[in-house]
């Protein structure tokens, strides 16, 4: 399955508050109840960028299904130099199901963990673990049978 | 998607540096001893309203008060640090931006740590006129007397703009 | 207020401020199914293409691309006018309905000019930036139909550049699309590209022997010049009643073989050139006649 790879500029060129917010247009439109998901964790992940641990080790978005996305942070000259991010070629989550899973430091860890009891959908990792990749997510592509509309084509 | 070459520097400097005073603060508490679930919690309005008024100048300084609950009010204040902001550190205003995580570390080093009951609060120290920004609150800053005042030396700068550390020790016992 | 989205909301379209991106809509689409309709081709051509993206669905879901290597890139050459890139947009709608998917098609154009006129080591970033990321993207949210117009100026023949105008840059370019071509061919079955080019000698041949099919579609004969005619004279006479005569079924018979030689475009346009010829109809469509279409394409033979 493939991944989608994004990299936002952070400090300086915005706030870490405001790059959370980027990112959370980045991931849905407005008025969704995932928008106000994401808000509810806005004060420790504005943290976790500020302390600049998305910038080795992504934001890993994994929606119910389709693929998933890594979203980085820039900072200092990088975020200078850097383009902001193009849009997503879909929603990720606007099916429910959806997990985000955040980096973090060891010092941080377990406060961070407790922060986010309340909010099932994130998940946080120490920043130099990896992630596992899904088993066997459905392609959406190819299982062989394709459905043809044969009175639209004779209709053609 | 843009590739324009962003200019506003001073933008840039006041960002910097005020995230990082932040983060600066933070290790403070964290190496400290204490829990930085208050300061975390408050993040992203801190993060605006210190940015905002040092965009503004309005900002003097940014302020970190330890107190102890079991002491008598107005006699609690069991330590205080202070980033005081310098508006023309760089007098050309063309200072790359920069941060030295030693001078905090230095910090706590010297003030060992507090009682895991002691709580505390952020102040911003702003000049009047400042504009005002959401979830701030105004207040009074706790007397320092008894305490003396050392100063570590900047912390934190960029553009035109440096952030000096201080702390306070108690002067008598 | 918040709200869910429903799964059609769940696909977006590309930004169409992207570079590289001249058009981007949801199919099915009512605008290009009357391109569909409207399109004059030699019989049996419209219905084979559609029959050639049919085959390409089943084939490329079920058998490896290493057994059959099918890139699902159909190429229409031919003359300027003839009705390429229409009839590739009323392909991708066909597509679009003939095929069902649970997610919707996507139809993008791709304006080659913008990739290949970005100033140097920009092209071929460019290029990069467009297959292996929006495209690819868009791609693995749900079949795509992707009409690359005017081909030839993005897949130009690596032997014939000269050294001028950045060669290195338009040879990496050239390279860098190519590449991008493989991977999205082997990554997406779901993925149709419509390429169509006015200059076959152009055209790199790596680009042609990667096409699963290559038409050319002709200048209209006889009977598809009168149909052109009849089509664009019916849908004129429908705004201007007093253009009527243009129908006369004896006088499209003379137009269409007065116009050998001229492709369905500028059939179209001398409908209206027609109703500027004679002074006296003072550019009024409703007192347009045959004898004024007549002498108009008599005019346009000669400058032949």
């Amino acid at each position: 399955m493939s991944v989608a790879s994004r990299q936002v500029p952070s400090v300086p060129v915005r706030t870490s508050a405001a790059t959370w917010n980027t990112i959370i247009d980045l991931l849905t439109p407005p008025g969704t109840s995932a928008r106000a998901d994401l808000a509810a964790v806005a004060n420790t992940v504005a943290m976790l960028i500020a302390e600049e641990y998305t910038c080795e080790a992504p934001i890993v978005v994994i929606p119910a299904a389709g693929d998933r996305v890594r979203i980085y942070t820039l900072h200092g000259a990088a975020a200078i130099e850097g383009e902001e991010p193009a849009a997503l070629a879909s929603w990720p989550l606007a099916v429910s199901g959806w997990r985000i899973s955040l980096p973090c430091g060891a010092a941080d860890l377990d406060d961070v963990r407790t922060a986010l009891k309340p909010s099932p959908h994130f998940e946080v990792r120490d920043v130099t673990e990896g992630i596992a990749t899904a088993s066997a997510v459905p392609q959406q592509s190819a299982n062989g049978r394709v459905v043809i509309d044969y009175s639209e084509l004779e209709r053609s | 998607m843009t590739t324009a070459v962003r200019v506003n520097t001073y933008a840039h400097a006041t960002t910097h540096v005020a995230t990082n005073m932040l983060r600066g603060m933070k290790q403070i508490i964290q190496q400290s001893g204490l829990s930085t679930s208050k300061i975390v919690g408050d993040w992203a309005v801190l993060e605006a309203g210190i940015a905002a008024w040092l965009s503004s100048g309005h900002l003097k300084g940014l302020v970190l008060e330890i107190y102890d609950p079991g002491k008598r009010a107005g006699d609690d204040l069991v330590g205080r640090f202070d980033f005081t902001i310098d508006y023309s550190y760089y007098g050309d205003g063309d200072g790359d931006l920069w941060l030295d995580p030693d001078t905090v570390s230095y910090t706590v080093l010297k003030n060992g740590s507090y009682p895991s009951r002691c709580s505390y609060r952020l102040i911003a120290d702003t000049s009047p006129g400042h504009p005002p920004v959401d979830g701030w609150s105004t207040t009074t800053f706790r007397s320092t007397a008894g305490f003396t005042r050392h100063s570590v030396g900047t912390a934190i700068g960029g553009g035109r703009l440096g952030a000096g550390l201080h702390y306070y020790t108690r002067s008598n016992g | 207020m918040t709200r869910s989205l429903r799964g059609s909301e769940v696909r977006r379209l590309p930004d169409a401020a992207a570079p590289g991106v001249a058009d981007t809509r949801l199919l099915p689409n009512d605008d290009f199914a009357a391109a569909w309709s409207a399109i004059v081709l030699p019989d049996g051509m419209k219905q084979r293409l559609l029959r050639t993206a049919v085959a390409e669905a089943h084939l490329r879901a079920a058998v490896p691309f290493d057994a059959l290597p099918l890139h699902g890139v159909v190429l229409l050459t031919g003359k300027p006018g003839v009705g390429k890139t229409t009839v590739a947009r009323g392909l991708a709608d066909r597509v679009a309905r003939v095929v069902p998917d649970a997610a919707e098609w996507l139809f993008v154009e791709v304006d080659p000019h913008s990739l290949a006129n970005s100033s140097l080591g920009r092209s071929q970033r460019a290029v990069e930036q467009l297959f292996g990321t929006l495209l690819d993207e868009h791609a693995s949210a749900g079949p795509m139909v992707v009409l690359l117009d005017e081909v030839e100026t993005l897949f130009t023949d690596r032997a014939a550049l000269s050294m001028e105008a950045n060669p290195v840059d338009v040879h990496r370019a050239v390279d860098a699309a190519l590449v991008g071509l493989d991977r999205l061919a082997r990554r997406h079955p779901q993925m149709l590209i419509v390429a169509t080019t006015n200059f076959s000698d152009a055209l790199d041949p790596a680009l042609a022997s990667r096409a699963d099919w290559i038409v050319e579609v002709p200048l209209p004969d006889r009977a598809a010049r009168r149909q052109i005619l009849e089509h664009t004279a019916a849908a004129v006479t429908a705004a201007f009643p007093g253009a009527d005569s243009l129908l006369e079924p004896g006088l499209l018979n003379a137009a269409a073989e007065e116009s050998e030689g001229l492709d369905g475009r500028r059939l179209r346009k001398a409908v209206a050139t027609a109703c500027a010829y004679r002074p006296e109809a003072q550019g009024n469509p409703d007192r347009v006649t045959g004898e004024d279409l007549l002498a108009v394409l008599r005019e346009e033979g000669g400058q032949r």
